[in-house]
């Protein structure tokens, strides 16, 4: 009798659980993305010095990044207002190796070096005298010990909130999400739902571990990604239980592949050399996915391969942004973008032919912010949007299922079990999970085809709420905004135009996929990254966060940005003898800069602990201890 | 890189997208939510097409539909199914205005924050206004025949009858024919979706626009031979009343003297007053439900149409439910009570469920002294018809081309312990006194008894 009471009591704390979990689960995500969103958007984005110009007055100025204009332009990174200059008179380049190239960009006065004249790039050294129109200015670079300097005095990340915290949240999340969908699946219990969920969380912590090993400390973005992973394996225990530890795989492999991007980005050298052959592997892969796909519900957007599909237009996002990426002394020969233009065309093309008209929207989205982002130019993007304008009007001719979709939108209710029904059943279940759900795993949405993927925002709404919905899309608008705030500290423009494509991408899924559905915008099927079911768009979503990582300036913040250990060894052995005079100088350039609104919250950061025009961080005796023993001391 | 830098502000675009389309959503959620999460393809409160929670009583605790896995389980009784079958609805969406349907929200508790969780289960039980023994009564009253009854309390404003025929048994529903004549119209609630030609009944509207408008309205006289002759159309009359003044011309329903006294009025002045009545707008009760609303042609002046319009013929149409509230105004002083069909609601306010009433349509005066005259009308032209009823009313028989007229009895109870406006239509029953006054009758004889 005893022991068929106990389940029997136990059930019955089940719907109180299932109550509870309703409320804890917004909880949670929303403190994982505010800590998330707190930490990336609050932490002061330091910029690094990497070399000085000395100019004939005998000021210097310093560069900020490994990319450098100078010229009269007040958009150049050095503006030197002298009227024999041109706008754009040279790029100052410095790479990996702390090598510094110098081009000369076509300026009327020309450019010479130590007396030659420069024709294309040159190398420069330390002590290089660089005449631009008359101006003499002549480099002076930063020794590696120097640079260690800079580092250490930089702050690290984790100044505002652990991420240790962060993840201890996410793993709540996950048990939650674990515990209440092995109730709601009581009757159909498998073990792959609490097995499933341990292998996220323990591949989260060992992910966790791994990455301090290797001297990271900037977690958030990768935490975000988990959080909509996490939210993704409770829509997959929701439609096919049974998938749990497929996904959880396939976590794993998007991990793998975000490694080995972060790996690629992190030598700019290296990223650069392999552009060209990434981006046809990738127009290849597309091209032969076109030739193999099989129509599945009107779209060809998937190949099977020894029993798992495929869906190419994934992969080739990451060619895609390795294709239109460029550093700044490419930024100023227009062939370039004219090759990048032709690939995009064929992308676009394939992906248009394949009747995946979502991809091909966000592809051509991409597409024109990084043509914006090299060229600046509004005409380009006014020549895309036209030619887009006719393409538009010849698919919606050509293909009759596209018509439809237009016809549909705004009419979803006129047709509620025909062309409309995807758009109703949509409405129909966000509506029914009110802020907080129906509880995880006690929908009803999922049961209509593609609902984990292309309406996955309806399932999640429906199960776990609006708030958990609406979380995910701010965890994606956060990484925007974390891309564009981050881009100012940016070393190199790659780096800058890589990250703005990949959340220019990520953003225009959410859009697609979530007001699709919502019949605020015509329907398409398209993933929401990290979300929606799918094994391709799952690798792919890791791959493009690579490129946001990639951005990560903060001192040693990201696996996609080399460690300065040898810098910061040089510096330790050096200690006192070189800091006065590399520091001096950098402060009263910063104070008399006028031009300098980009670098707000730098300036604040600065501003605040100014004595006698210098920061005193710069020269505390402690200068070479760790954050830890600093804090301690505060 | 200052250049890249600016450049990369272009993000904000797709990011201020997501912020407005997300706005425009949650707007529409916070409007539309209910009805999305209503409608029938929704598995998670309807299975295979009828709602799974929820239940329905009528004002006495009668159970009228309880929802349930298993599906929907109606009352026990089958005159009471009939009687209620618009008031409830089918479950399976047929009638629109049903209370499964209008008020699956309010049923399955829905709202905006929780949407349609509820803990362990659950749905709401909704109580009604209805006495679902008082429609049976109606219901049976009218025989077979087409028609609605609607009986309302003037003073609260809830609906006590609200019958509509043809209906069949929700619970074992007839295969018919759809030009079936014994089932024209049977999805329709004539009470709140149809309107009709009002005939005799308008010239309670004719007479109290005249109260209004002129001082010497009661000893006003105008001259019927049997007929008027008007812009060289011929209005005929049921008599021939020689002079006749308002109190026997609304007795005898005297149409020569309406006509007249309406060109007398002006179609602009008489279509002031049935507006400013009511009976042109749309009434929303207790939530998602409204009626349609009437109808009224002016005609040019002095025109043949003007003086058909005075006695309610034309194509004038009125709506039941709109005439019980103008009728229930004219009981109580002028000031209308807006008509409700929800009493009250399990676990939830969704809505108001106070008296209501509506900003004064006429005067305390026009009220007082119409109200007396269709007193009087009851007591001396109708004697006999309402044994113990303190009945005030006027007949209408409206004529339809070619067919049989609708047959009309409207007004209310001077009785201030059973405060009751009633409307009763029979379509295309003939005489208004004989065929709808019986059926007015039964229905009041039963309301006042409960």
């Amino acid at each position: 009798m005893d022991v068929a009471l106990e389940p029997l009591a136990l059930e019955g704390v089940f719907p109180y659980f299932t109550f509870l979990s309703r409320f804890l689960l917004p909880i949670l995500a929303g403190i994982v993305l505010l800590r998330c969103a707190r930490s990336l958007l609050r932490e002061s984005y330091e910029p690094e010095i990497w070399g000085y110009l000395s100019l004939p007055n005998a000021s210097r100025i310093a560069l900020y990044h490994w990319e450098n204009l100078i010229g009269r332009a007040k958009s150049a990174d050095v503006v030197l207002n002298y009227p024999t200059l041109s706008r754009s008179h040279l790029a100052l380049i410095r790479d990996d190796n702390a090598e510094w190239t110098a081009y000369d960009l076509g300026s009327k006065a020309g450019v010479t070096v130590n007396g030659e004249s420069l024709e294309g790039g040159i190398e420069v050294e330390k002590g290089d005298v660089l005449n631009l129109g008359g101006v003499e200015v002549v480099l002076l670079d930063l020794r590696p010990d120097e640079l260690g300097a800079q580092s250490m005095a930089r702050t690290k990340p984790g100044r505002w909130l652990k991420p240790s915290g962060i993840f201890f949240y996410l793993t709540l999340f996950q048990a939650v999400l674990a515990i209440q969908h092995s109730i709601a699946n009581f009757d159909h219990f498998t073990l792959q739902i609490p097995l499933g969920f341990f292998a996220l969380t323990a591949m989260m912590w060992a992910y966790f571990f791994l990455v301090r090993a290797m001297g990271r400390t900037g977690f958030e973005v990768e935490a975000l990604a988990f959080l909509i992973c996490s939210v993704s394996m409770s829509v997959i225990a929701t439609s096919n239980p049974a998938e749990l530890l497929r996904t959880a795989a396939l976590i794993f492999a998007g991990i793998v592949f975000f490694f080995i991007i972060c790996y690629i980005l992190r030598d700019l050298n290296r990223a650069k050399q392999l552009r060209w052959p990434i981006a046809i592997v990738g127009l290849l892969f597309l091209a032969v996915g076109f030739a193999l796909a099989e129509e599945i519900y009107g779209a060809r957007r998937w190949i099977e391969l020894f029993g798992i599909t495929i869906q190419p237009s994934e992969f080739v996002k990451v060619a895609f942004i390795f294709a239109g990426a460029a550093s700044l002394e490419r930024l100023f020969a227009r062939r370039n973008l004219f090759m990048f233009i032709a690939y995009s065309a064929l992308c676009v093309g394939i992906l248009a032919l394949m009747n995946d008209f979502g991809s091909a929207a966000v592809f051509f989205a991409t597409f024109l912010v990084i043509a914006f982002l090299r060229s600046g130019d509004w005409a380009t993007i006014s020549l895309a949007l036209a030619s887009l304008g006719i393409a538009g009007f010849l698919v919606l001719t050509v293909r009759p299922h596209v018509a439809t979709r237009f016809a549909t939108w705004g009419h979803v209710w006129d047709s509620p079990f025909g062309a409309g029904m995807q758009q109703v059943r949509t409405l129909s279940s966000t509506a029914s999970g009110g802020l907080f759900g129906l509880g995880a795993g006690n929908g009803t949405f999922h049961r209509v085809f593609a609902a984990d993927a292309d309406m996955v925002f309806g399932v999640v709404a429906e199960e776990l709420g609006l708030l958990v919905a609406i979380i995910c899309i701010a965890a994606i608008v956060v990484l925007a905004i974390f891309a564009v705030r981050a881009s100012a500290t940016a070393r190199s423009s790659f780096y800058v135009i890589a990250a703005c494509a990949a959340v220019t991408m990520f953003l225009c899924q959410v859009i697609l996929n979530v007001f699709g559905p919502l019949d605020i915008i015509p329907f398409t099927g398209i993933t929401f990254p990290f979300l929606s079911r799918g094994g391709s768009s799952m690798l792919a979503s890791w791959g493009l966060l690579a490129f946001i990582k990639a951005t990560d300036n903060r001192q040693n913040a990201s696996l996609a940005v080399r460690l300065d250990r040898y810098a910061v060894r040089e510096a330790k052995s050096g200690r006192h003898s070189t800091r006065q005079s590399t520091y001096e100088e950098p402060l009263e350039v910063y104070e008399e800069d006028d031009d300098y609104e980009s670098y707000d919250e730098a300036e604040e950061d600065y501003a605040e602990p100014l004595e006698d025009g210098v920061d005193p961080r710069y020269f505390e005796d402690d200068l070479w201890d760790t954050d830890d023993d600093r804090e301690e001391r505060r | 890189m200052k250049k890249v830098k600016r450049r990369t502000y272009l993000i904000l675009a797709p990011i201020l997208a997501i912020f407005v389309f997300l706005t425009i959503f949650l707007f529409r959620l916070a409007a539309d939510g209910e009805t999305w999460a209503t409608f029938p393809s929704n598995p998670n409160i309807f299975h295979g097409g009828h709602l799974a929670i929820g239940s329905i009583y009528d004002r006495n605790g009668v159970l009228l539909a309880s929802a349930g896995e298993q599906g929907l389980e109606f009352n026990a009784n089958a005159a009471i199914r009939r009687a209620n079958f618009h008031v409830v609805g089918d479950g399976r969406g047929h009638i629109g205005t049903g209370a499964l349907s209008a008020y699956a929200g309010a049923l399955v508790g829905y709202n905006l924050i929780t949407g349609v969780y509820a803990f362990g289960g659950g749905g709401n039980a909704i109580q009604l206004t209805i006495d679902a023994e008082l429609n049976r009564v109606a219901y049976e009253a009218l025989a077979g025949r087409r028609g609605a009854v609607v009986v309302m309390n003037y003073q609260t404003g809830e609906i006590l009858v609200s019958v509509s025929a043809p209906s069949y048994d929700p619970a074992n529903p007839p295969s018919f024919a759809p030009d079936d004549p014994a089932f024209e119209g049977v999805y329709i609630n004539r009470v709140l979706s149809a309107a009709y030609v009002p005939g005799s009944i308008f010239k309670i509207v004719t007479a109290a626009a005249s109260i209004d408008t002129f001082a010497d309205a009661f000893t006003r006289e105008y001259v019927c031979n049997g007929y008027v002759i008007i812009d060289g159309n011929r209005v005929t009359c049921m008599g021939n009343h020689g002079r006749i003044s308002l109190e026997r011309a609304m007795g005898v329903s005297c149409n020569p003297y309406f006509a007249q006294l309406a060109v007398d009025l002006g179609g602009n002045r008489l279509r002031q007053y049935t507006d400013r009545f009511g009976l042109l707008e749309r009434h929303s009760l207790s939530g998602t439900l409204s009626t349609v609303p009437g109808n009224f042609v002016a005609g040019g002046p002095g025109s043949a149409d003007l003086a058909w319009s005075g006695v309610g013929q034309s194509e004038n149409l009125i709506n039941p439910l709109g005439l019980v509230r103008f009728l229930g105004a004219i009981a109580r002083g002028g000031t209308p009570v807006e008509p409700r069909l929800i009493a009250n609601v399990s676990g939830g306010l969704p809505f108001s469920q106070r008296t209501r009433t509506g900003p004064a349509i006429m005067s305390a005066r026009v009220a007082d002294q119409l109200g007396t005259l269709l007193r009087e009308t009851a007591i001396h032209y109708y004697s006999g018809s309402f044994p113990g009823l303190a009945v005030a009313g006027k007949t209408g028989t409206a004529e339809i081309d070619g067919q049989w007229p609708h047959a009309w009895f409207v007004g209310f109870l001077d009785d201030p312990d059973n405060p009751l406006a009633f409307v009763v239509l029979v379509e295309h029953g003939g005489g208004g006194l004989t065929v709808a006054g019986p059926v007015a009758n039964t229905v009041l004889q039963a309301a006042v008894r409960s």
